[in-house]
C-alpha cells in the first residue's frame, strides 16, 4: 500500500482513514486503497473520517463507486467518525441507506467483528437497506 | 507555666531548617571558643525570620541558654544605645527564666524592670542596671557602653545561666555615636564582640558589616540566599490553596525565581493576589500582579519605606547600574552624567541603601530583581514621565518575556519551534515595527544606536500555511527557510496575496554577513519558484547578530530570540480588533479572487469561515457554509471555460445575513438540479455525478443564480438564525 493514504488493520478488518478534504485526487486515493485492500483480502471495511472537513461533490461520486465496488464482491462497508455536515450530505444524497454509519472507528469494528453485514445502530446512526 | 516564645517567626516560616539547626546547635554548644555567626544576606531574604525561629526554638526547647534577641534601630547616641539593650537583655533573661513570655514583651523603664526583678523569682541581675546607672551619672558613654554590651558575659558569670544573643542588623550600629561629632560606637560594639566573651549569631546585609570586623576564626560567615526551589514552590502553593486562589504549579516557578525566592516578596504576593481575588494560572496573572505589587502595590511601599533614592542622579545612576549588572564608572559617567558631577555622591547613596557596591572602578548592582523594577518604575515616571500605567505596561511587558523564554529553556522547546509558534498565530494582527529590526531592546533600554521609529507598526498576514522551504531548493546549504503563506488583512485576493521567508538560526552563533548572503540569495529564488507578488525576509536568530551581518541586511527584517518572545507575547494577547482594521462584521464587504489551481476552492473555504466565524455562525453552519461554497466554486471552475481562468468569490455580511457571490467569467449554467432524488428504483445506489448544486441547496437558506454578461454568478445566503437551527430540530 503505498498510496499515499493511511490504514489500520484489526483482526479481520481494516479501518482506512480518509484525508481532510475529500475531493478528486483524495477520493481516488481512498478508492485504490480500498480496492488494494480488497485484493488483500479483507472482506470487511471502515471508512473513518474523524479528519474530514470537507466532501466535495465529486468525492461523493468516487465514494459511491468504492460502495458499488464493495457491494459487487459481497463484502461489508461501514463509515465512522463523521462530521454533522457530511453526514448530512450523505443523508441528502442518499448515501445513508447504503452504508452503516457509526460515531467511532471502535463502534464500527465492535460491529463488524459481531457480525458481517448490516448491524445495528447506535443511537443516531442510519443502517443500510 | 506559659512557654510562649517571647517572639515569634511569625505564620509561614517555611524551610532554612538546615540553618536553624545550625545557628541552634552552636547555641546550645558547650565547646568553648566555637566561632559566633553572622548571618549574610539581602534585604529581606528572612535574615530576621530565621533569627527569631532560632529565639524561639531556644526559647521552648532547652533550659540552660538564655535567648535575647536584640534588634538594633535609629538611636540618639551611646547611652540610648546602651540602655536600650540593658532593658532588653534583662526583660529577656527574665522572661526565659520564669518561663513567661509576656514579660519579654512588655515596654518598661528600668525603675519598672528593677521592680520586677526584686521579687526572688528572678536571676539577680539588679546590679546591672545598678551599673549602668553609674556609668551614665558619670556621664562616661564609652563605660555605659561597654558595661552594656559586655552584661551577657558578667551575667553568666554571676548566675551560671549562659546567654546567647541573637543581633538583628547589626550593621545599623554604624550610624550611632558615641557623642555629637564623634566616633562611631562599632569600635567598642565590635571590640566586645570580638573579646570572645560572648557568644552571638548577628545578621547583616552583605559588605554592611561593622567597619573593624572580619568574618575571621572568631566569627563564622553564613550566606542566606532565597529559599531553595521546592520550599518556595511549596509555600506559594500552601498559601495559594490556603486563601483558595487557583494556581499553575509553572506558573508559581517562575513567580519565585522572578521574586528571588524571598520569602517576603513571595508572601506579599500571593497576599496581593488574594485581595484581588486573583489566581496565578498564566503568565499573564503573575505579570499583571507583579508589576502592580512593585510599582504601586505593597512592596513598592516596602522598597520606598526602605529605600532613600534623594536626587535624581542617585536614580539615574541606579537605574544604569542596574539594567548593566556591572559597570566601569567611566561608562556611568559618560551614559548618565555627561559633564555633570555628582557620581561619588550618589554612588555613596545608594551603597547605604545596599544597591550598589563600588570596588577598584567598577560599580555593580546589589539589590534584587524587583528592587530594580521598582527603580525602573521611579526612573520611567520620574525621568522620563511616563503615566504610571505606561510604566506599569512596561513591567509587565518585560516579565512575560522573561517568563516565556524561561518556560521554553524548562520546556527544552527549541528557538525553531518557538519561530514557528509564532508564525502559526498571524492573523492579520498589528505589531511594533521594531520588533522586526535588529535585536530588540524594549524601549528605553539604552541600546546603542539609532532606534527605529517606536510608534511604526507592521501589519502581519492571515495565515493559511506554513511550511518549510526543502522541497523548492533541494540541496541548498544554510539555516532552514520556512515559507508563511497567507493574505493581508481582509483582502483574499491575488493583490493580497503575502508569504513571508523566514530563515531560523537555532545555535550558539550569531547570524553572521555569510548567514546574510545565503538567506539573501535562496530568497531571491525561493520567491521566484513561488511567484507571489508580495514577499517579506525575515532572518530569525537565538543567539543575535554581528555588526557586519546587521549592514548587509538591508530590506530585511531581523529579530532575535528576545523580539520572537516579545512577538509571541503580543500574539497571545486576547484578540481585538487592530485600529483601523475592524473585525469583519454585519455590513462588511470581502472578495477573494481564486486562480484555477488545485484545492483553490479551499482559500475561499477559510475566507468563508473567518468571515462567518466573526459573525457568530456555530461551527455546523460553518461547516455547511464552507461546503456550499466549495460545491459553488468547483461548478464555477468547471464552466469558466479557458484554463487559467480566475472565480471571484464576493462576501457579503449584513444584519444577521451572509451573503456569498461565486462568479464564474465563462459559459452560462441554468442551475438546475438533475433530478429531485437520489437513485430512482429503491436498493439502488444513488447516481455518481450532478449533486453539486442539489447539495448547496440544502445546505444553504436559499441559493440562486444570476446571469451576467457573461457567465453566471452563484449566489449563496445563510442566516444567522432560522433555518439552519430550526432544521436540525
Amino acid at each position: 500500500m503505498s498510496n499515499g493514504a493511511n490504514y489500520r488493520e484489526s483482526e479481520d478488518c481494516v479501518v482506512v482513514y480518509a484525508d481532510n478534504y475529500i475531493n478528486d485526487i483524495e477520493g481516488e486515493k481512498l478508492e485504490d486503497m480500498c480496492d488494494a485492500l480488497l485484493k488483500k483480502g479483507y472482506r470487511k471495511l471502515v471508512v473513518d473520517f474523524s479528519e474530514t472537513d470537507i466532501i466535495n461533490s465529486i468525492g461523493v461520486s468516487i465514494l459511491i463507486g468504492v460502495i458499488e465496488k464493495i457491494k459487487e464482491k459481497d463484502c461489508a462497508l461501514s463509515f465512522s467518525g463523521l462530521k454533522k455536515v457530511n453526514h448530512n450530505i450523505f443523508d441528502v444524497i442518499g448515501i445513508t441507506r447504503h452504508v452503516s454509519v457509526y460515531p467511532t472507528e471502535d463502534e464500527a469494528l465492535g460491529a463488524q467483528g459481531a457480525a458481517p453485514g448490516p448491524a445495528s445502530p447506535s443511537p443516531g446512526t442510519t443502517v443500510k437497506a | 507555666m506559659r512557654d510562649n516564645p517571647v517572639f515569634s517567626p511569625g505564620p509561614g516560616f517555611y524551610g532554612r531548617y538546615r540553618e536553624t539547626e545550625y545557628v541552634y546547635a552552636r547555641a546550645t554548644s558547650t565547646v568553648r571558643d566555637e566561632p559566633n555567626i553572622v548571618l549574610m544576606g539581602s534585604r529581606w531574604v528572612g535574615k530576621t525570620e530565621l533569627l527569631l525561629k532560632v529565639h524561639e526554638m531556644l526559647f521552648r526547647a532547652q533550659s540552660a541558654v538564655a535567648p535575647v534577641y536584640y534588634r538594633f534601630k535609629g538611636y540618639g547616641d551611646a547611652l540610648d544605645l546602651a540602655e536600650d539593650f540593658i532593658k532588653e537583655l534583662i526583660k529577656q533573661v527574665v522572661a526565659f527564666s520564669r518561663r513567661d513570655a509576656g514579660i519579654g514583651r512588655m515596654e518598661s523603664s528600668l525603675d519598672r524592670l528593677e521592680r520586677l526583678i526584686m521579687d526572688g523569682h528572678s536571676p539577680d541581675v539588679g546590679w546591672l542596671v545598678k551599673r549602668y546607672r553609674e556609668a551614665r551619672k558619670s556621664g562616661d558613654r564609652v563605660a555605659a557602653l561597654r558595661n552594656a554590651m559586655m552584661a551577657p558575659h558578667h551575667l553568666t558569670n554571676h548566675t551560671g545561666l549562659r546567654v546567647y544573643l541573637l543581633l538583628d542588623d547589626i550593621h545599623l550600629a554604624g550610624s550611632v555615636r558615641l557623642y555629637p561629632d564623634g566616633p562611631s560606637v562599632t569600635g567598642e560594639l565590635v571590640g566586645a564582640l570580638n573579646s570572645g566573651a560572648v557568644s552571638f549569631a548577628a545578621s547583616a546585609p552583605p559588605r554592611r558589616l561593622p567597619p573593624g570586623w572580619t568574618t575571621d576564626g572568631r566569627v563564622e560567615a553564613l550566606t542566606l540566599g532565597g529559599l531553595d526551589r521546592e520550599t518556595s514552590l511549596s509555600m506559594m502553593g500552601e498559601l495559594m490553596r490556603g486563601y483558595g486562589l487557583g494556581f499553575d504549579t509553572e506558573v508559581l516557578e517562575f513567580a519565585a525565581v522572578k521574586l528571588g525566592r524571598v520569602p517576603m516578596y513571595m508572601k506579599n504576593l500571593v497576599w496581593a493576589a488574594r485581595k484581588s481575588s486573583q489566581g496565578l494560572e498564566d503568565l499573564k496573572d503573575f505579570a499583571g500582579l507583579y508589576a502592580r505589587e512593585v510599582t504601586t502595590g505593597g512592596l513598592a511601599f516596602v522598597f520606598s519605606s526602605a529605600l532613600t533614592l534623594g536626587t535624581t542622579t542617585e536614580l539615574r545612576v541606579a537605574r544604569f547600574v542596574a539594567r548593566a549588572g556591572s559597570s566601569s564608572i567611566e561608562e556611568i559617567e559618560e551614559a548618565v552624567l555627561p559633564g555633570g558631577g555628582g557620581l561619588a555622591a550618589a554612588l555613596d547613596g545608594l551603597s547605604r541603601n545596599g544597591l550598589v557596591a563600588s570596588n577598584l572602578g567598577s560599580v555593580t548592582w546589589t539589590g534584587d530583581g524587583p528592587t530594580a523594577d521598582f527603580v525602573e518604575y521611579l526612573y520611567r515616571t520620574r525621568i522620563e514621565g511616563a503615566t504610571t500605567e505606561e510604566a506599569v505596561s512596561a513591567i509587565v511587558d518585560e516579565c512575560l518575556r522573561e517568563g516565556y523564554r524561561t518556560r521554553d529553556d524548562s520546556t527544552g522547546a527549541s528557538f525553531t519551534d518557538q519561530v514557528l509558534r509564532a508564525l502559526r498565530a498571524f492573523d492579520g494582527q498589528e505589531v511594533p515595527e521594531e520588533l522586526l529590526r535588529g535585536e530588540y531592546a524594549p524601549a528605553g533600554a539604552g541600546a546603542a544606536g539609532p532606534r527605529p521609529d517606536a510608534s511604526r507598526t507592521l501589519e502581519l498576514p492571515e495565515l493559511t500555511g506554513c511550511f518549510d522551504s526543502r522541497r523548492f531548493e533541494r540541496g541548498e546549504a544554510g539555516p532552514p527557510v520556512f515559507i508563511a503563506r497567507g493574505f493581508r488583512k481582509g483582502r483574499y485576493d491575488s493583490s493580497g496575496e503575502v508569504v513571508w521567508l523566514v530563515m531560523v538560526k537555532d545555535s550558539a552563533s550569531p547570524v553572521n554577513a555569510g548567514d546574510v548572503d545565503n538567506f539573501t540569495r535562496r530568497a531571491l529564488s525561493l520567491a521566484r519558484n513561488l511567484g507571489s507578488p508580495g514577499v517579506v525576509r525575515v532572518m530569525t536568530s537565538r543567539s543575535g547578530f554581528t555588526g557586519e551581518a546587521m549592514k548587509k541586511a538591508e530590506g530585511l527584517f531581523a529579530v532575535d530570540r528576545e523580539g520572537v518572545t516579545a512577538l509571541e507575547g503580543i500574539l497571545s494577547a486576547p484578540a481585538g480588533p487592530a485600529p483601523g482594521h475592524p473585525a469583519p462584521g454585519p455590513g462588511q464587504e470581502y472578495e477573494v479572487v481564486l486562480p484555477s489551481s488545485e484545492r483553490a476552492e479551499l482559500v475561499a473555504a477559510r475566507a468563508a469561515e473567518e468571515i462567518a466565524s466573526a459573525m457568530g455562525f456555530s461551527e455546523d453552519a460553518m461547516g455547511e457554509i464552507k461546503a456550499a461554497l466549495v460545491e459553488a466554486c468547483i461548478n464555477a471552475f468547471e464552466h469558466g471555460g479557458l484554463t487559467g481562468s480566475r472565480v471571484r468569490v464576493k462576501f457579503v455580511s449584513r444584519k444577521g445575513t451572509l451573503e456569498i457571490r461565486v462568479r464564474n467569467p465563462g459559459a452560462r449554467f441554468a442551475g438546475k438540479t438533475t433530478t429531485s432524488a437520489s437513485g430512482g428504483v429503491s436498493g439502488e445506489l444513488p447516481r455518481k455525478r450532478g449533486w453539486g448544486i442539489e447539495l448547496m441547496k440544502s445546505l444553504m437558506d436559499d441559493v440562486r443564480f444570476e446571469r451576467l454578461g457573461e457567465g453566471t454568478e452563484t449566489v449563496l445566503v445563510k442566516h444567522l438564525d432560522g433555518k439552519e437551527d430550526t432544521r436540525d430540530e
